[in-house]
């Protein structure tokens, strides 16, 4: 097999791939075999005539077909392994030369992953995020904690106050007719939530269980029903149940009632445990992401449009997964938002311009720097993930191709590149905390 | 009807026929008057070969109408001629007691007519 390989445009190569004639008759004789069934000679029973008659009867065209299918993915895999290829989109296959007893060419021409021109990415200098866990940010925790186990409790012995959730009916009426909307039962109205229109809640203050209050307010003028918008109403509310959101006391019975733990401290220690540990996981991912970016930044990649347009096929794919756990479809979503395929792709380009780049530069980095997975390593990986899919070690190994393990072994190579991007940077200490802030 | 082409008039190919090639066996569709051994000098000036033994079968050509019209078809004549797959080179005395060989061709060009393995 010999192959000659042209670079005619940027990222894009030609081969021009010679099958020798024998190779080519192996594939012309599977060819047959595989269509003999079909040939009709006339003397002979359906699919029992000889190749030889067969191609003086039909021509051995008709045997082609098959044996380029049979000998180009073949030889063009071979070929671009031979030449250390990396073609990122399926080949354009041009026949050169064809005929039993010649040797085949063909020519295949494909666009190849493109060079990345790295800049600095060692030393790059990037902000660290740090995890930085106070007792305040505890006291806040367990504040949502308590909210969550927070009980409704009525009271009758006083009017409304803020903060209060009143139980109403109510029922407005616009220049003294119902409009629509405007009525209500057993609501439940949180009072300083300005759920409703502003004045109305404020009005509320200071009434009685089983008190009717006329409440007048006016619509403000930016109001999104138009025909209301600017009106003054009247609604005339009958509250009929005051009931106050009773905070659990943080004590160790509280903490006993929603942990495993027995007194309070030791649910806090827990607590800032748990908050320090996602805390330092984000940081981590963010000091990542922030190193990753300088790096990418630096280098220089012509990112063909087929990677590009692939990846966005991939997030769209993905995304209408998610949208069928919904239960919508990518259509009608598309309908919902009065977008086109279009312009819903156009979307995504920059997030997936910014994908591809990464990934190629990483490739790059662990290439240069020679980073690679040992056997051990994927191994320790496949422990893990048959742990996580709570699965006997073996019993997963089995299930798992060559490609799985393929792309196992690649992420490895990722995080360990990374890793060694972080460690070689130069970082400049931020905490979290006041990242938050300036946010 | 002296020449062979006119003896001969094609090869005769089906499963059967095709198998007995193997055995030296050619099958052709030859001219119904022919006798044996017409077609064995046919075969043998047409092709350079030996011919070692000629059975032949007669058929009659089916009737066949067309509405009111009745008809034949032409009746017609199958031989199946063996050849010798392993000639002896012939020899004969020329002209002043020289020995003379020839090499009898063997089947190249009874395959070129029609009729392969």
């Amino acid at each position: 097999m010999n192959v000659k390989v042209e670079n005619i445009e940027k990222n894009v190569v030609q081969l021009e791939i010679e099958v020798d004639a024998a190779k080519f008759e192996e594939g012309m004789q599977k060819s047959f075999l595989k269509n003999a069934k079909k040939f009709n000679v006339p003397g002979f029973r359906k699919g029992k005539a000889p190749r030889n008659i067969v191609e003086r009867y039909y021509g051995e065209q008709v045997l082609y077909e098959d044996a380029i299918n049979f000998i180009c993915p073949e030889a063009y895999d071979e070929a671009i392994e031979k030449n250390d290829i990396h073609p990122v989109d399926r080949p354009e296959i041009d026949i050169k030369q064809i005929g039993s007893g010649q040797s085949f060419i063909f020519t295949a021409k494909v666009t190849v992953k493109p060079d990345v021109i790295l800049g600095d990415y060692k030393g790059v200098e990037a902000e660290k995020v740090e995890a930085n866990v106070t007792d305040e940010d505890v006291e806040k925790e367990l504040k949502r904690v308590a909210e969550r186990n927070s009980r409704l409790i009525t009271v009758e012995d006083r009017g409304i106050q803020k903060d209060d959730i009143a139980i109403i009916d109510f029922n407005g009426f616009v220049d003294g007719k119902e409009f629509e909307g405007g009525k209500g039962t057993d609501y439940h109205l949180t009072i300083g939530s300005g759920q409703f229109i502003p004045g109305f809640e404020d009005q509320l203050i200071g009434a009685k269980t089983g008190d009717e209050v006329d409440v007048n307010v006016v619509f403000p003028e930016d109001y999104h029903a138009t025909e209301l918008a600017g009106k003054p109403a009247l609604f005339k509310v009958k509250v009929k149940e005051i009931k106050v959101k009773e905070l659990p006391v943080l004590d160790d019975e509280f903490a006993k009632d929603i942990s495993e733990f027995d007194t309070l401290e030791e649910y806090k220690e827990d607590l800032k445990k748990k908050l320090r540990e996602s805390a330092e996981h984000k940081a981590k991912h963010e000091t990542e992401d922030n190193v990753i970016n300088k790096v990418v930044d630096n280098a220089s990649v012509d990112i063909p449009k087929v990677m590009i347009d692939k990846h966005i096929d991939r997030l769209v794919y993905y995304f209408g997964m998610r949208l069928r756990y919904q239960g919508l479809d990518l259509d009608r979503y598309l309908n919902i938002m009065g977008m086109d395929m279009d312009t819903f792709r156009g979307q995504f380009e920059k997030k997936a311009e910014k994908e591809v780049k990464t990934q190629l530069v990483l490739e790059k980095i662990s290439k240069v720097e020679n980073i690679t997975a040992s056997d051990d390593e994927v191994n320790e990986e496949i422990k893990k993930l048959a742990e996580s899919y709570k699965q006997n070690e073996e019993d997963f190994k089995k299930h798992l191709s060559k490609d799985d393990i393929e792309y196992i072994k690649g992420n490895i190579v990722v995080r360990k590149t990374v890793d060694m991007l972080v460690e070689n940077a130069k970082l400049t200490v931020k905490s979290g905390n006041e990242q938050e802030e300036e946010k | 009807m002296k020449n062979p082409e006119d003896i001969i008039i094609r090869p005769y190919i089906t499963e059967k026929s095709n198998a007995e090639v193997a055995n030296g066996k050619y099958t052709f569709i030859v001219d119904v008057r022919a006798t044996k051994t017409d077609i064995k000098n046919a075969v043998e000036k047409l092709f350079q070969v030996k011919v070692l033994k000629v059975n032949t079968a007669k058929y009659e050509g089916k009737t066949k109408r067309l509405g009111v019209h009745v008809g034949t078809r032409p009746d017609w004549k199958k031989a199946i001629v063996k050849i010798d797959l392993d000639p002896k080179p012939e020899t004969y005395l020329a002209e002043g007691g020289k020995e003379v060989a020839i090499n009898k061709k063997y089947k190249t060009s009874i395959e070129e007519y029609g009729i392969t393995q």
